[in-house]
């Protein structure tokens, strides 16, 4: 029957293309990638000067943009995420957590464009107003919690409640109130959840482009201070696209090879503090 | 007994401080969450008018409507969500059946992409090597890639909760490997499969950087379904006029006022059947605490 083969024509058919699609995908940006990797004076990428007219590709103050910004989101987002996914897991019941749960998933599902446009038109002038200049790392470092903080909830209510409910009841059964329950019993045990999820909320801040690119002011510049305009690698992937030619070009991508590697290596760390199957 | 009372007092300071802790950063989760939206509600009836939906705009998007962009949206969310599925499920039975380390890790290597790394790819793959150009399809093709991860994981799951033993009684009765999958398989399935399909969609709908490098933000008015031709998504015509073009800001809150619209009602109008015919919630959903979540990920 011809809709039989269809069927199993199918069955290899669709992994083939998928797996074409990201071999040859991935070729071709290595291959893009390639001029720049040819003619690139390497001790030149050492420096803080990306001046690509210049023929100066310094990738210092490209990433140290990425890095500070994500070090500094996460500083901010990971006490409020975390306080929040031990209240949405321990502490509420019942409707109220699942209007909360609803409310942070659909508050996840928010584009990066308008949590982007917010910043831009509302926490860039407040912070302009207060301190001077708006676009900066501080601007990021709001946006990029605003990003971050609902999948990290979601995620770390998940994972907090895995395998918990016999310790704790067993706690409780001891005469431990919810909260030393949570605190003495649950927590220690789940150190490494914790550390998992952070490592995969810093993967999400290295991958996000729009959101920072809107509220950081794009200048080329080492972010010393917080009200400094700054750019992340992959803010200038996006802004120097549309008008980079050849080896410039080819630098570009060669930052997306780089911003993917960064992705990858943060969630093989989060993997690698998959130790522990349980609780001891 | 002294030392047990302040031990007690103790106790419950310290639980007090943690609850108290905990509350108020799940406070200001909420209050973030509502200050986002708080803008938006007010450019909410304005967005919705049929004037704005389907109007020309003009003088670069600050007055007009926006009607070729939501065409593109339209047309970009139909041809993507449907290669999505059509690739994602046989994509999905086959890890479903069989460990297979192989594909699995090309589906794990497209989930963990960032998003701008897509953008060169489909930039790379579609708009210079296949010759495709600046158009909706390399738009779509390169939204499928993104959007495949977290179809497959969803499908996936749901295809392995149907019992090995119905494979086993529909092959000793006779049926055929693709009657068994539409007859018995896909009716099972089908809530999750239309769940993962608002899952995918809530991510591509969020995509705009990947888009500008592949279905580029040409605002002209798109003639037929103009495939091949370059259309404008609605993200990134929300960041065109927040970036790009002074003076347009309210014009960017109505068009996110809109996007979000679209987002909830694809939501709740999936959940609907579901809702009416077995009392499932309409707002939360089964993702929530299975923590599948779209976005950067």
């Amino acid at each position: 029957m011809w809709a039989t083969y269809l069927y199993k024509a199918s069955l290899w058919l669709a992994p083939a293309l998928v797996a074409s699609f990201v071999a040859f995908g991935f070729g071709f940006v290595f291959f893009e990638s390639l001029p720049f990797l040819r003619s690139v004076d390497w001790s030149g990428t050492l420096s803080v000067k990306w001046f690509p007219s210049d023929e100066s590709y310094g990738l210092i103050a490209l990433m140290s943009g990425t890095v500070f910004v994500v070090v500094c989101a996460l500083v901010i987002s990971l006490p409020i995420a975390f306080g929040a996914a031990i209240e949405l897991a321990f502490f509420v019941h019942g409707p109220l957590r699942s209007a909360c749960l609803g409310a942070v998933g659909w508050f996840a599902g928010v584009p990066a464009v308008v949590v982007g446009l917010f910043g831009l038109v509302y926490v860039v002038p407040a912070l302009g107003n207060w301190f001077g200049q708006g676009f900066g790392l501080a601007a990021a470092s709001i946006v990029l919690l605003m990003i971050l903080v609902p999948p990290t909830v979601l995620q770390l209510t998940e994972t907090l409640q895995a395998e918990t409910e016999g310790p704790l009841l067993a706690a409780r059964s001891l005469g431990l109130s919810q909260a030393r329950a949570v605190w003495k019993v649950v927590l220690p045990a789940k150190t490494f959840a914790l550390a998992q999820s952070a490592m995969l909320a810093a993967s999400r801040g290295v991958a996000e482009t729009l959101a920072i690119l809107m509220v950081a002011g794009n200048v080329v510049n080492l972010p010393v201070s917080f009200f400094e305009s700054f750019r992340t690698i992959n803010a200038t992937i996006a802004l120097e696209m549309p008008y980079a030619l050849d080896v410039h070009r080819s630098s570009l991508f060669f930052l997306g090879l780089l911003t993917f590697v960064l992705v990858w290596l943060l969630r093989w760390m989060s993997g690698a503090f998959k130790k522990r199957p349980g609780l001891s | 007994m002294v030392a047990a009372l302040d031990e007690w007092r103790l106790q419950k300071t310290s639980g007090f401080i943690m609850k108290f802790f905990s509350a108020v950063a799940l406070c200001t989760v909420l209050a973030i969450f509502c200050l986002v939206l708080a803008p938006l509600g007010s450019e909410l009836t304005n967005a919705l008018k049929w004037s704005y939906l389907t109007g020309v705009p003009s003088d670069l998007g600050r007055t007009g409507g926006v009607g070729p962009v939501v065409k593109s949206t339209l047309v970009l969310l139909i041809m993507s969500i449907f290669m999505t599925v059509v690739l994602g499920l046989p994509v999905a039975i086959r890890l479903a059946e069989s460990t297979n380390i192989f594909l699995r890790s090309m589906v794990d290597i497209l989930a963990g992409t960032p998003s701008i790394v897509f953008g060169l790819l489909g930039h790379a793959l579609f708009v210079q090597f296949m010759e495709l150009g600046y158009s909706l399809l390399s738009g779509a093709l390169t939204l499928t890639c993104m959007m495949l991860p977290y179809f497959v994981r969803v499908a996936e799951d749901a295809l392995r909760e149907v019992p090995r033993r119905f494979r086993l009684v529909s092959a000793s009765l006779g049926l055929s490997s693709h009657r068994y999958f539409f007859r018995v398989v896909l009716p099972l399935v089908k809530q999750a499969l239309l769940t993962g399909i608002i899952l995918s969609w809530m991510r591509a709908a969020a995509e705009t950087a990947a888009l500008l490098f592949t279905a580029g933000y040409s605002l002209r008015s798109i003639q037929g379904l103009g495939i091949l031709e370059s259309g404008r998504p609605l993200s990134v015509h929300i960041f065109e006029l927040s970036m790009n073009i002074a003076n347009a800001d309210d014009m960017a809150f109505r068009g996110a006022a809109l996007l979000l619209m679209i987002s909830f009602a694809f939501l709740i109008l999936l959940r609907l059947p579901g809702a009416i015919l077995k009392g499932k919630s309409l707002l939360t959903d089964g993702l929530v605490d299975k923590g599948k979540v779209p976005n950067e990920q």
